[in-house]
């Protein structure tokens, strides 16, 4: 057992047209460089249409009744930002009313907020397939999870917890909390790296790889997206989506990322003053 | 191929409504109350009735809440309700039309790791059609004596009998009929409204006594 199976999945990036290119860019670009300006909306038309073939399969395969779409959003909602209604809207036109559909919002990491719920109502056997959507004006990404099927990753565990609204920068008990189940999951497992949603300030990053390193020992730990939160709404669903290349091409999606030598990976995303959230991913045998 | 789904008890529900008069929202200081806004006030009331005096670290550790406004949303999370509910913190599911299956259907996710969610609904007076709502309900993994089952929220194609729901229902009505019937361990099943501009289907949602 190595998870639910990450079937199918599509990427739209400034830095690439799928999910190989951006995770190419990820290993050369230098952390300064500016992306190119983003795609709009319309980009999810696009992504719809890569992921419809694998989309009928899994809701001919388990019933319309047992799959459901999961998107994630970033609250407070920018200027910029793809409503979630705007979304919902969009979805549903293209693949009908009967899946089941409901967003998450959540300050800096509804996504990936979205990909926790997708792996939690699988488990709860709640449904069979979920869709995970998340449309931000940067980047965008579909990342569909099954219960069985073919995939090379599969999702292995997720956990979330509520922090408290104020104090410290990093509350690691709540960190910890989230890192140790899903960790836990697998065996404590060796992991390859520890792949970490953007932090708010510069500062918070480190003092979050603080607690990070204090729960799971010395083990690599980056962040791919440049810290803009203009872009924020897709953030999470894009990292389970480079994490999940980097399973399989063997590498750590940053310049001069580490070779993997293990077949498992930690996404871990905090929303500031909200929750923290984290997934294992692994390489399925 | 296809696991059962664990059992989700629907063991307490409160609400507050126009008829209830005025918040008296006991959960908050008096200070935080003089700064609250009515969104969080009647909260606070629908959740005093639903705690009956026990103390905090009775709630669960989810809270689940289901969001009709947006910019309400994030208000909620700095508000003192995150003081009397800690340690859990509100997950936000808007879900439009469907808020209610869509936000049960989370919570019960979360049964999966957690033995009891709370899920919370509130609704803000809009004029011309809604008057303000709250509600709150915990869901459990065990029964107590008067929970009743909550089955998973199902799409049903629509009857011709049934024909199209009200288009100015109440966005929480489903919640509040929910509620009542958990007080009086009624079995009940409701019928909401599926995506707008499709009448030919909707939701159902049931509750029934335990086997």
């Amino acid at each position: 057992m190595a998870g639910f199976p990450l079937t199918a999945w599509a990427l739209r990036h400034p830095w690439g047209g799928d999910a190989d290119a951006v995770f190419d860019r990820t290993r050369a670009a230098a952390s300064s460089e500016a992306p190119p300006s983003a795609p709009p909306i319309e980009s999810l038309a696009a992504l719809l249409d890569e992921l419809e073939p694998a989309w009928s399969r899994a809701r001919a395969r388990w019933g319309a009744s047992r799959v459901a779409v999961v998107s994630g959003a970033a609250v407070p909602t920018g200027p910029t930002s793809v409503s979630p209604d705007a979304l919902r809207a969009r979805v549903r036109a293209r693949l009908g009313p009967e899946p089941a559909y409901l967003s998450r919002l959540a300050y800096r990491a509804g996504a990936l907020m979205a990909m926790v719920s997708a792996e939690r109502l699988i488990r709860a056997s709640l449904v069979d397939a979920v869709l995970v959507a998340a449309v931000g004006d940067r980047a965008s990404a579909l990342v569909l999870v099954e219960r069985l099927g073919e995939g090379f990753v599969g999702l292995r565990a997720s956990a979330e917890a509520s922090g408290p609204a104020e104090g410290s920068p990093v509350d690691a008990p709540t960190l910890r909390d989230v890192v140790s189940p899903a960790w836990s999951v697998a065996g404590s497992a060796p992991l390859d790296y520890v792949h970490a949603l953007p932090a708010v300030e510069a500062s918070q990053a480190a003092a979050e790889d603080d607690a990070l390193r204090a729960v799971l020992g010395s083990v690599p730990c980056g962040r791919a997206h440049p810290e803009d939160p203009a872009g924020l709404d897709a953030v999470g669903a894009t990292d389970v989506v480079l994490a999940a290349v980097s399973l399989r091409r063997g590498f750590a999606p940053h310049p001069a990322g580490p070779e993997l030598e293990h077949d498992r990976v930690l996404v871990v995303g905090r929303c500031p003053a909200s929750a923290c959230a984290a997934l294992l991913l692994e390489a399925r045998a | 191929m296809t696991a059962e789904p664990g059992r989700c008890y629907a063991t307490a529900a409160a609400v507050w409504d126009a008829d209830a008069g005025p918040p008296r929202a006991e959960l908050l200081t008096r200070a935080e109350r003089s700064v609250a806004g009515f969104s969080v006030r009647i909260l606070a009331h629908a959740l005093g009735s639903l705690s009956s005096g026990e103390s905090a670290h009775a709630w669960p550790r989810a809270w689940v809440h289901g969001v009709t406004d947006l910019a309400a949303a994030t208000a909620l999370v700095d508000a003192p309700l995150r003081r009397v509910l800690r340690p859990a913190g509100p997950a936000f599911v808007h879900a439009g039309p469907e808020l209610v299956p869509m936000t049960l259907l989370e919570a019960m996710g979360r049964l999966v790791d957690r033995p009891a969610v709370l899920v919370t609904f509130v609704q803000d007076a809009m004029a011309p059609h809604h008057e303000a709502l709250a509600a709150a309900i915990i869901l459990a993994r065990q029964p107590t004596p008067r929970a009743l089952n909550l089955y998973p929220p199902v799409l049903r194609r629509t009857s011709a009998y049934l024909g199209p729901l009200p288009k100015h229902a109440h966005p929480l009505a489903s919640i509040a009929r929910i509620t009542t019937a958990i007080n009086v361990g009624r079995p009940t099943i409701e019928t909401t409204p599926s995506e707008e501009g499709h009448d030919d289907v909707h939701w159902r949602i049931e509750l029934d006594t335990p086997d």
